[in-house]
């Protein structure tokens, strides 16, 4: 078999394992591993290679970023940041029909300012919010639809960890793309709420409404979410601005999203330990498969396979956007079953060549944003597709009484919504493009 | 000893580990927050501004010596490998790696069973490659004497730091395919 042919059946076999449950980081170490023997006829060159890329692979400063994140979010999980950003979503909207749900997803966006991760977000929104809206008489699958999707805001609203790694594997800048992804989240909030109302408008009886809160009330529920605003501006705005670095940045956000969880007396029994072993288990997660695409795009590469199928891309005559449509239903795919991370790091060495090679009438610098901002987008939607998408166990789990049918019937819309919006990205870069 | 007896044995050491990688990870947090404070408070200090209306402010800052620490970014590369590892352990514990279960899911018990083995003796088998291929890379810095740029500390320090974490990695993946097999625990 020549080497180009290995390349191209190494990722079949690759899913083979990863739907036999094998851990993606491991499978695609072996795979890589494996590979190399085969391609050079020896496991030598492999070994010595891993002298230095077992240590090298996570000696890098911007990855810092990555762990820095993943303590803030929990951090920010601990300090009960979450309950203070339902308390002011709703008492602003919480009195319109569907208000609830509609708050609970604005309170999901602000989580997302302060935590990367979409899992996260979803659990620690879900906690808080799902029983409100129980009390309040909303129907389970609109109010287990609505956190699902509202979870999937955590990594679509700067600082991601999806966009860092993004950002690193096709060395783009990670200040533009944080900055790029405010607006498309913004349009993702108003998205999901607008899917709210069309819910309701097929199930009227889904939601209730009841007396608005006085404005005095409404304005005291809004202090209490300042720490939030102060530590996003801190983070986004100072990493934007240039006036800190990437890492620097999640380091301050880290610092004071953990000094707001000990003011508020969130790390106290415990709650430091459980933030600590929590980042600790995300972390060794995140960062095995980050070694294991290494190691398997390295052969990959080897293989010279990420540039034959960018070249045979080009030479093949389809247009651009038949080659785009491709890699992002390919994404809505694959995202169905795995989750954001290992996707991107298995597939955008081999897709980035391709996507180079394409012209969309952008400067390099923009359609690179623009590419990151979309797959961003795509692949979280596989986290609220039915049958399962991820956050859907996560809320499912936490509420424990909604049969998962109602849930998928309601999250249809929300699905619909995210569709919309990658039309709309596509149609208009400019979206994605704000502040370059 | 028993897989089971085993697995009550590794499993503190495994957390403390992991808490010890988060407790690093604080320190990290410290570190970088003194050097950014440091490097804006340097900055605000040599700025126009503060040279016109906080002279004396500027001229404290200047004297004082605060400024970012310039070997930050140093230790927090030579930091976060061993940082790493040390996670590592724990999550093959708590099985947090990420995979997919939705197809095996719907396979009979023993099939199931036969996979974890399978899955758990291919970390222990690469854990413990990826061990040996540290300790040879520590070797190899130690021999070579590479320090550090700015600090001048040796390199194979940190090496040696992430083989604790490999090693109980791949002892932690081993004990939980044993008791896969032995005691024919449903996963």
């Amino acid at each position: 078999m020549s080497d180009l042919a290995l390349g191209l059946w190494s990722f079949p076999l690759l899913l083979v394992l990863i739907a036999l449950r094998a851990p993606i980081g491991f499978a695609m170490l072996a795979v890589g591993a494996g590979g190399l023997w085969l391609v050079t006829g020896s496991p030598n060159m492999w070994l010595a290679k891993m002298k230095n890329e077992s240590f090298s692979t996570f000696a890098n400063y911007d990855l810092a970023v990555v762990p820095l994140f993943l303590l803030m979010g929990q951090f920010a999980t601990q300090g009960g940041l979450s309950r203070a950003l339902f308390r002011a979503a709703e008492a602003w909207i919480g009195h319109r029909k569907g208000g609830l749900a509609m708050a609970a997803i604005g309170a999901c966006a602000g989580f997302g300012a302060i935590c990367g991760s979409s899992l996260a977000t979803a659990a620690t929104m879900g906690r808080v919010a799902l029983p409100e809206m129980r009390r309040a008489g909303y129907a389970g699958g609109l109010s287990t639809a609505a956190l699902a999707a509202g979870g999937t805001l955590g990594i679509l609203i700067p600082p991601s960890v999806v966009l860092v790694i993004f950002a690193m594997l096709t060395e783009q800048n990670i200040a533009r793309l944080f900055a790029a992804a405010v607006l498309p989240g913004l349009l993702a909030v108003a998205g999901y709420m607008l899917a709210v109302r069309l819910y309701l408008i097929r199930n009227p009886e889904a939601a209730t409404a009841h007396a608005p809160l006085p404005y005095g009330a409404r304005l005291r529920a809004l202090v209490g979410v300042w720490p939030v605003l102060a530590i996003f501006a801190t983070v986004v705005g100072g990493i934007y601005g240039g006036v800190v670095s990437p890492t620097e940045g999640a380091a301050l956000g880290a610092g004071a999203t953990g000094l707001v969880a000990a003011l508020q007396g969130g790390l106290r029994g415990g709650g430091l330990w459980r933030a600590l072993i929590a980042t600790a288990e995300t972390t060794g997660m995140v960062f095995l498969i980050i070694l294991g695409a290494a190691v398997y795009n390295g052969f990959l590469g080897f293989t010279r396979l990420p540039q034959e199928i960018a070249e045979l891309v080009t030479g093949f005559g389809v247009g651009p956007w038949a080659v785009l449509a491709l890699i992002l239903v390919i994404y809505l795919i694959l995202g169905c079953f795995m989750d954001s991370l290992s996707m991107i790091l298995l597939t955008i060495p081999t897709f980035w060549p391709i996507f180079q090679g394409l012209d969309f009438g952008l400067s390099p610098e923009q359609a690179g944003i623009w590419f990151g901002i979309l797959v961003l987008i795509t692949v979280e939607v596989g986290l609220i597709t039915p049958p399962v998408g991820l956050n859907l166990f996560v809320i499912g789990a936490l509420d424990g009484r909604t049969p998962a049918s109602a849930t998928w019937r309601a999250v249809i819309w929300f699905v619909g919504a995210d569709l919309l919006r990658i039309a709309l990205i596509l149609a208009l870069p400019a979206i994605a493009l704000v502040g370059l | 000893m028993s897989p089971r007896a085993t697995h009550r044995l590794i499993a503190p050491p495994v957390r403390a580990l992991a808490l010890l990688g988060g407790v690093g990870l604080l320190a990290l947090v410290a570190m970088v927050c003194v050097s950014a404070v440091g490097a804006l408070a340097l900055k605000f200090a040599t700025s126009a501004w503060a040279g016109a209306h906080a002279a004396g402010l500027a001229r404290a800052i200047l004297d004082s010596g605060i400024g970012p620490f310039k070997a930050s970014f140093e230790i927090v590369e030579h930091a976060l490998p061993p940082i790493v590892f040390a996670c590592l352990p724990l999550v093959q514990l708590r099985r947090a790696h990420a995979q997919v279960d939705v197809f095996v899911q719907r396979l009979p018990s023993p099939a199931r069973r036969v996979l974890e083995l399978v899955w758990q003796a291919l970390a222990a088998f690469l854990l413990a490659v990826i061990a040996w291929r540290l300790e040879a890379g520590m070797q190899s810095k130690m021999r070579a004497g590479d320090t550090t740029f700015l600090l001048h500390l040796p390199v194979w320090w940190a090496y040696a730091a992430c083989l604790p974490g490999a090693a109980l990695g791949a002892l932690t993946a081993a004990t939980l395919g044993l008791r896969a097999v032995l005691e024919g625990r449903d996963v």
